[in-house]
């Protein structure tokens, strides 16, 4: 992996930005806390570039912070990681911030490691290696690349090369998608092996701490009031301990559906480590699956659930109902059941 | 600390298992399905007595969380019918319904969520016998289930 | 002070008869991560120098807690027993915090009843750190991580298992109730050196009070003068610092109507929840990040200190360790005093 490479590039890139003031801030990685682990950095002159980091341990989301500056007069810069393009491409399409108040760096990324080695929360199977939307592209070998045309350039990755990805980006599970849309699994090992879905659900909310930081680090989350806040409709079920949990989770994934840029902040920022994400990550799948809709991958596109097609599949829905029954009755009104026939008078 | 809730009526029924019947929730949009329901009321067909009618405009207006919180509430089973796709009365509701409630499905089915117990039809107006025979399939899945345990 | 020594091998055997008659809740592990919990089989215990990444005040001040409940017919539950509880293995960081709540939640104008029938209902027993750990720095907040007297008994590990030092009557009535059921631990020649476990009193550790991490000065001008914005940038706001900090009291209200029955929940709440301000006329006076990062510093190391006299901050480091923006309570804290963060 070029990361030494990328690096140079990016100082000198930001550097350039900082030193001719042509944004006012620039949103990167340093290494902070206790144990050194990459934290997000804020930049405002060229000679904080020197502290900066990039290498395969950062794993924050920073488009996140977009959620404040959206409104913002100046113009900031940010290093976007496949998943963070993916993210401010889905804010693009739903009209969260001014494009043109915004310099994205772009960044080619095979997947972040955490401490002990294995793939870091998001980036086990992840086949997007380039950023979807950019200004300036620094490639794998540090080389830059310019966007074509008006700025957008989306880079679909061939079957094949996908397959080299999850071999080389994930340290869990080899690739192996099946193609039945029913028993699709996706490769999260723990999710394969745990037949019992209501109890590994259980399971896992026990942990929760209702601390709703997964919900803070989601770039997807920017209600002004979530709507497990809310007194009117109170959406808090009488239960308050499993109840309330099972609600906020379910009712914030349905809000993710389609959207979901898989990311994996959420788990990262959460205290407990709850491991949640399988479950969004597997409608995130079927999304596309069936919808031909992967989040954040055009940012003049639509998510999953915003748009419909007239002949949407209708996967578990009864049988009984979906009949067209007025194709097989000729006339009758369904009443006795019988097809009488039509009186012509 | 987990806080016990209790509510004294259901729990004992459902402990005892004996005279439970499965409780439906079904929403039922204005124009075609709750119509139909109402055919097959004029039309004094028989069909089972657990189902609970909320009456919407659209079955595009139906909150997915509606159907969760219904369930983590205890109800043993939803029921949602809107009309067939290609007739709605505000054109496309159903459509952006459809995606919205396939999505659904999985995700509860994806929570451990039998599923089974939620149910997603197309009823027109015109349909009464239909509507009946929905329901009379959807209780009968449901009860076979059990009572809905999610808020143990 | 005097006390016994449990020796290693008699610590499961130990835990077992205090299952017996208490609730006990100690360090285990729970899919692989360290907390406070209830234990189920004394061979769960983990006693070593790994901090739980929880603090165990969720067991005198619950998530949930149900205040009243009452029915259709006007019959008001009975309040529930709180069982006799050891909270075994607890460090001196939470200790210390331990002692803010009581003075929040106790020695105020107004008791908290909850609070004080589950505190009036716990044995501590205190357990002392061999190490720091990254992001701990309870020693710059003048706490000792090897000893302290805010409990009713305190184990310092040495080679032969576990020296018990007796603090309280609490305590020496529980170890008077272990010799007696047969464990007989044996208590050590008493040296000639001040106090049972040779060291005196630890009032600072090793700094001296001038060293102390905490801030000092005008609350006005620390407050006008520092660059909030800057310090709290990086925060997401999510919460999980207050909800894992031992000194953390904040909570709110809820009342749930069900059929048969309705309650009053009393459950955590966090300054740095957005809405935590919010008035019901929609004015919100933190309405930003930086108001809300700039309340939670004052208020633990400025506020509560020129009020009642204590600093609510205790350097457990939890809030360091498992903060997903990467915030340092201590670096704000340090460079406040230092002065890297006044705004030019």
């Amino acid at each position: 992996m070029g990361f030494e490479a990328q690096k140079e590039k990016l100082a000198a890139i930001s550097g350039d930005l900082l030193s001719k003031k042509k944004v006012e801030l620039i949103l990167s990685f340093t290494s902070g806390g206790p144990e050194g682990n990459a934290v997000p950095f804020f930049m405002r002159s060229a000679d904080e570039v020197a502290e900066m980091r990039w290498d395969d341990g950062c794993m924050p989301n920073l488009a996140v912070y977009l959620k404040e500056f959206g409104g913002r007069e100046g113009k900031i810069a940010l290093v976007a990681k496949p998943c963070d393009a993916r993210a401010i491409a889905v804010y693009i399409s739903e009209g969260r911030i001014e494009r043109g108040n915004l310099y994205i760096i772009g960044i080619e990324c095979g997947g972040m490691k955490k401490k002990d080695g294995s793939a870091a929360q998001g980036c086990e199977n992840c086949g997007v290696r380039t950023p979807p939307v950019f200004d300036v592209l620094i490639r794998e070998d540090g080389t830059t690349a310019e966007p074509v045309e008006n700025g957008e350039r989306i880079v679909e990755m061939p079957k094949k090369e996908k397959q080299e990805a999850d071999k080389t980006g994930g340290a869990e599970n080899p690739a192996g998608e099946n193609g039945k849309q029913e028993e699709k699994e996706y490769n999260v090992s723990e999710y394969r092996e745990n037949k019992d879905k209501a109890a590994r659900f259980r399971e896992e909310l026990k942990k929760c701490i209702m601390c709703f930081a997964c919900r803070q680090a989601c770039f997807g989350c920017y209600c002004e009031t979530c709507f497990i806040e809310r007194g009117i409709p109170d959406w808090q079920p009488s239960n308050p301990d499993m109840g309330r949990k099972m609600m906020f989770h379910l009712g914030r994934f349905m809000h993710l559906a389609g959207r979901c840029v898989e990311c994996g902040a959420c788990e990262r920022a959460c205290p407990s480590g709850v491991n949640i994400r399988y479950i969004i990550k597997d409608i995130a799948g079927f999304c596309e699956e069936l919808y031909g809709c992967k989040a954040g991958m055009e940012p003049a596109g639509v998510s999953a659930l915003t748009a419909f097609d007239t002949d949407d599949p209708e996967v578990g829905f009864l049988e009984i109902g979906n009949k067209d029954s007025r194709e097989e009755e000729n006339s009758g009104c369904g009443l006795c059941g019988n097809s009488g026939t039509a009186i012509e008078i | 600390m987990i806080v016990q809730e209790s509510r004294m009526n259901e729990e004992s029924t459902k402990k005892s298992n004996v005279n439970w019947e499965p409780k439906i929730i079904a929403f039922l949009c204005n124009w075609c399905s709750y119509a139909g329901a109402d055919l097959a009321g004029t039309g004094r067909i028989q069909y089972p007595p657990n189902i609970r009618i909320i009456r919407v405009p659209c079955s595009g207006r139906i909150n997915p969380l509606y159907i969760i919180k219904a369930l983590a509430e205890g109800v043993d089973g939803v029921m949602v019918s809107g009309c067939h796709p290609g007739d709605c009365h505000y054109l496309s509701g159903n459509m952006y319904a459809r995606r919205r409630f396939t999505v659904l499905k999985r995700l509860l089915e994806n929570a451990g969520i039998e599923p089974d117990r939620v149910h997603f039809t197309w009823v027109s107006a015109s349909e009464g016998g239909r509507f009946a025979a929905v329901v009379k399939e959807v209780v009968e899945k449901v009860r076979k289930l059990g009572p809905n345990k999610i808020p143990e | 002070m005097d006390g016994v020594i449990i020796p290693k091998n008699k610590i499961t055997e130990t835990v077992g008869i205090l299952m017996n008659k208490y609730r006990v809740v100690a360090p285990a592990r729970e899919n692989g991560a360290l907390v406070f919990k209830e234990l189920a089989d004394p061979e769960e215990i983990v006693l070593n120098d790994e901090p739980a990444y929880k603090s165990p005040k969720e067991f005198l001040f619950p998530q949930a807690e149900e205040i009243l409940a009452f029915d259709e017919k006007g019959n008001v539950a009975a309040d529930g027993d709180i069982p006799e509880t050891i909270l075994l293995g607890v460090r001196p960081c939470d200790l210390e915090a331990l002692k803010v709540l009581t003075a929040v939640f106790i020695n105020g104008k107004f008791t908290d009843v909850y609070f004080e029938k589950r505190l009036n209902s716990t044995i501590l027993i205190g357990l002392g750190c061999i190490s720091e750990k990254p992001g701990c720095f309870c020693e710059e907040r003048g706490i000792c991580k090897d000893s302290s007297g805010a409990c009713d008994i305190f184990l310092t590990a040495n080679e032969e298992g576990y020296a018990a030092e007796i603090i309280s009557d609490k305590g020496r009535k529980l170890l008077d109730e272990l010799n007696a059921g047969g464990l007989n631990f044996y208590a050590p020649v008493k040296g000639a050196n001040a106090g049972f476990l040779e060291k005196d009193a630890c009032a600072y550790g090793d700094k001296a009070p001038h060293e102390i991490l905490e801030i000092t000065g005008d609350e006005k001008s620390v407050f006008d003068n520092t660059d909030w914005g800057r310090i709290s940038e990086r925060c997401i706001g999510c919460g999980t610092c207050a909800y894992i900090c031992p000194t953390c009291h904040c909570f709110e209200f809820y009342d749930a109507a069900n059929k048969g029955r309705t309650a009053r929940y009393r459950r955590w709440d966090s300054c740095m929840y957005p809405k935590f301000t919010l008035h019901a006329s929609g004015h919100n006076p933190r309405p930003s990040k930086k108001e809300r990062y700039r309340q939670r510093i004052m208020h633990k190391y400025v506020y509560v200190k020129h009020n009642f006299g204590y600093v609510a901050c205790t350097g457990c480091g939890r809030c360091v360790r498992s903060c997903p923006a990467g915030m340092d309570i201590k670096a704000v804290v340090k460079g406040i005093m230092e002065g890297t963060w006044k705004i030019k």
